[in-house]
């Protein structure tokens, strides 16, 4: 289980925005945490498992993709802020993310 | 890696530049427009507007519906395929002007006749009419049974193999990176299959709205019969080497371009291994010749040290040491 420091959240949240602000050509300042990446953005599943690779390089995280999938299955996450909170969770608890409800 | 160290000679500065190997990959009908293709191109060519024109003259196409339609939302499978393959070649003359030919070149799926263009194995007007009897003879096939296409994201082929657990009904017809794959067969079976990859922890599972199992063995029978069409064309040989996506050998003579158009039909493609063939073969610039940028985003996901350029940074490949090209002579 990885420790979440001081300034992590800033750090995953600026990552994320401008992530998608690259990917989908948008302005940072368009997004918001209730943007829906999907329809919104026209963002796909890559995007997603992209985004998940930078964060495992990025924190060196001991987490599988298919861990990861059946979370999603459970509790979609479609919106920014909904990726923010789930990439923390992610961090906070790698692999042992699937034992959550 | 690509620029060497300024040296001297008696008498000039000399900066040397290691060469390094191009490809030039086309993407096929399905991908994402950006929007502003049609803009850039003419920017830089009149060549979109001579190549609507001959399609208008070839096949019928409504040239100006076509190239109006800037989000890639076009009337039928039949107008975006050629559209794609108009976009591609466009961009294919823009590199060829500015003398960047490629070391290699590979069309994903439908892309091939584009890359048959670009290789100047065939003609513009023989690849629309390709594409052309390729869909009419998969369409016949299609539409006659209950057929569909699925697109699993985050698992590994294994992974998407063990799920099939042996079932002919269903195969995977291509692989385009290490966690994206697409399986074709009976509508019921596709279904099937991607309602237990998610299960299994795929991130996305999605069921495509086109129906045709292109690149399975469900084909068969279109295949058969754009073979004899094949046989009725003038093919030539390739001027730059082709990577075949069915079983991504180096084509070199018309007889291989001519049984690779016909597996492309009915065989299944692995994007991932050709993409893999050039990058070992020393490929670290690839060119996406088309409208959007679906080959750079699916090359994020396959290992290697290389770029992908698209018609969005074009002008700025052309412009810098990555490539040799006269481009900057052009004005480009």
């Amino acid at each position: 289980m990885a420790k979440i420091e001081n300034g992590t959240v800033e750090e995953v949240r600026r990552i994320v925005y401008e992530f998608f602000s690259e990917e989908c050509e948008v302005s940072i300042d368009e997004l918001k945490d209730d943007t829906n990446v999907i329809k919104d953005l026209e963002g796909d599943s890559l995007m997603f498992l992209e985004l998940l690779e930078i964060f495992k390089k990025k924190y060196g995280l001991n987490v599988e993709l298919k861990t990861v999938g059946k979370y999603v299955v459970k509790h979609p996450a479609e919106t920014i802020g909904a990726i923010i909170g789930m990439t923390m969770l992610i961090i906070e608890h790698e692999n042992r993310i699937a034992e959550l409800e | 890696m690509r620029t060497g160290s300024p040296s001297w000679n008696k008498h000039t500065l000399v900066t040397t530049v290691e060469r390094k190997k191009t490809a030039v990959i086309f993407p096929a009908f399905g991908c994402k427009y950006l929007g502003n293709e049609r803009g850039l191109l003419e920017g830089m060519s009149g060549d979109l507007s001579e190549l609507a024109a001959r399609a208008a003259s070839a096949v019928g196409l409504n040239a100006e519906r076509t190239l109006s339609c800037r989000d890639g939302n076009f009337e039928d499978e039949l107008e975006s395929q050629y559209a794609v393959y108009m976009y591609s070649c466009a961009v294919s003359n823009v590199l060829k002007r500015s003398g960047l030919h490629g070391d290699f070149t590979a069309g994903y799926s439908m892309g091939l006749y584009a890359a048959l263009c670009h290789a100047e194995c065939i003609t513009f007007e023989q690849g629309l009419s390709l594409i052309t009897t390729a869909y009419r003879g998969i369409r016949d096939v299609a539409a006659s049974l209950p057929f569909g296409i699925g697109v699993i994201s985050g698992l590994t082929r294994e992974e998407a193999i063990a799920l099939i657990d042996g079932n002919s009904e269903i195969e995977i017809i291509n692989v385009n990176n290490r966690h994206n794959l697409h399986i074709a067969g009976y509508e019921k079976n596709v279904k099937h299959v991607l309602s237990r990859a998610k299960e299994q922890g795929a991130i996305n599972c999605k069921y495509l709205t086109f129906h045709s199992p292109y690149h399975s063995r469900f084909m068969d029978g279109a295949a058969e019969k754009f073979r004899e069409y094949c046989g009725t064309l003038t093919i030539y040989d390739p001027v730059y080497p082709v990577i075949s996506t069915v079983d991504r050998r180096i084509m070199t003579s018309w007889r291989d371009v001519a049984r690779d158009l016909v597996d492309n039909i009915n065989r299944n493609i692995n994007w991932l291994e050709t993409m893999s063939v050039m990058i070992d073969a020393g490929v670290d610039v690839f060119v996406e010749c088309g409208p959007g940028r679906s080959l750079q985003r699916m090359a994020k996901f396959i290992d290697g040290d290389f770029d992908v350029y698209n018609l969005q940074n074009l002008r700025l490949l052309l412009s810098s040491d990555r490539v040799c090209s006269s481009a900057r002579a052009m004005n480009y």
